[in-house]
């Protein structure tokens, strides 16, 4: 019997963990990506000035979570979005909206990935790890 | 981790259910549980021991899983004989009254010169000789031979064997086991006098041991004089 809760224990714990890991990393990517969801509107505006600011208040919040996020996703997923936001803030400075139109559809795109990755869908359980590898 | 926690899950049972169809003899000496544990754990620990690049978790979190999924999978195994069937299988048998059972032995897949060279291992050279050959769960071949061609017991032969006994461990490399001293029945003093008629002190043994009859094995150690 002390095997059989032993083992039922940690099932309820790992899933525990697992649910609470998917629900705090959604939190703190809604969080990272609103001042992003902010820049989309500014875009039309060209408002270059306020669009810089909110990337490095977004790129800031990034930060802040790095030690979370590097217990749960690889360093090729982080550098992802390291590389994301470097080419946002770049453009930005330079003031080029197409360049700059791409750059934050693609690090929004990546953090919705990385939102998504671990929900249980059943794609992900069957193809997550192709996803992954092929189509980051 | 979601993910990794709900694959381990789906991977482990779809190893088991394969491992289970792959036959007996493929196992080794392990259950087929235990055998889908091993080749799991290995593969599991070394990929995020070799890529860094990994987060901790992602190696971790299946390897828990397997754990908890083999100590629940153990534990129904043990509560019910339904369940024990599923997971290891049960013993086939192979040859009854020395008649080879080709059904079985199909269904086992087990290859007749696997057979002999089973029972070859157990210095088994006739087939006839063979009362019973058991393909066990681990995919061992247990064979009992018939009474007229098993070696003779100091029963059958009518003599009175000496009984054995389990021997207790006193002096192991020169140091002293207490709790197997009060173990074995003996005191300090009993210790003392083995030890003055040997003319040695317990630094000077090697090995000294004594079972339930008073037999007494002592070993010197070499460097002393």
């Amino acid at each position: 019997m002390k095997y059989l809760m032993l083992g039922l224990g940690l099932m309820a714990l790992l899933l525990g963990s697992s649910l609470f890991v998917l629900w705090r990393t959604a939190c703190c990517l809604d969080e990272v990506a609103a001042p992003l969801h902010t820049v989309q509107a500014l875009l039309e505006e060209e408002d270059y000035e306020s669009i810089l600011a909110l990337t490095e208040e977004s790129q800031s919040l990034w930060e802040s979570h790095r030690g979370y996020f590097c217990s749960i996703f690889s360093h090729a997923e982080l550098e992802d979005i390291d590389q994301g936001y470097a080419s946002l803030i770049a453009y930005a400075e330079q003031e080029e909206l197409a360049e700059l139109r791409d750059a934050h559809r693609r690090l929004l795109e990546r953090m919705e990935h990385l939102r998504r990755m671990d929900l249980p869908y059943y794609y992900n359980i069957l193809t997550g790890f192709f996803r992954l590898c092929f189509d980051p | 981790m979601l993910i990794a926690y709900l694959r381990s899950i789906l991977l482990y049972l779809a190893l088991l259910v394969t491992v289970r169809l792959m036959g007996k003899r493929q196992l080794g000496e392990m259950e087929p549980s235990e055998f889908v544990v091993s080749m799991l754990l290995a593969n599991l620990a070394t990929i995020p021991m070799q890529d860094p690049a990994l987060p901790l978790s992602a190696g971790l979190v299946p390897i828990l899983t397997v754990l908890a999924l083999e100590l629940i999978l153990s534990w129904l195994s043990l509560r019910s004989i339904r369940i024990r069937k599923l997971l290891c299988g049960k013993p086939v048998i192979l040859i009854e009254d020395g008649r080879l059972l080709q059904r079985n032995l199909k269904a086992a897949r087990v290859t007749l010169d696997e057979l002999t060279e089973l029972l070859r291992e157990q210095g088994i050279l006739k087939l006839s000789s063979v009362k019973y050959a058991i393909l066990e769960t681990n995919g061992q071949v247990s064979a009992i031979l018939h009474a007229a061609d098993r070696p003779p017991t100091c029963r059958d032969c009518g003599i009175a064997a000496e009984e054995e006994y389990l021997p207790c461990t006193l002096i192991s490399d020169g140091k002293l086991l207490h709790t197997n001293l009060r173990i074995s029945g003996r005191d300090e003093r009993w210790l003392e006098q083995e030890l003055h008629r040997r003319g040695c002190a317990v630094s000077d043994v090697m090995l000294l041991t004594v079972d339930r009859s008073g037999s007494v094995c002592f070993i010197r150690k070499e460097d002393t004089p």
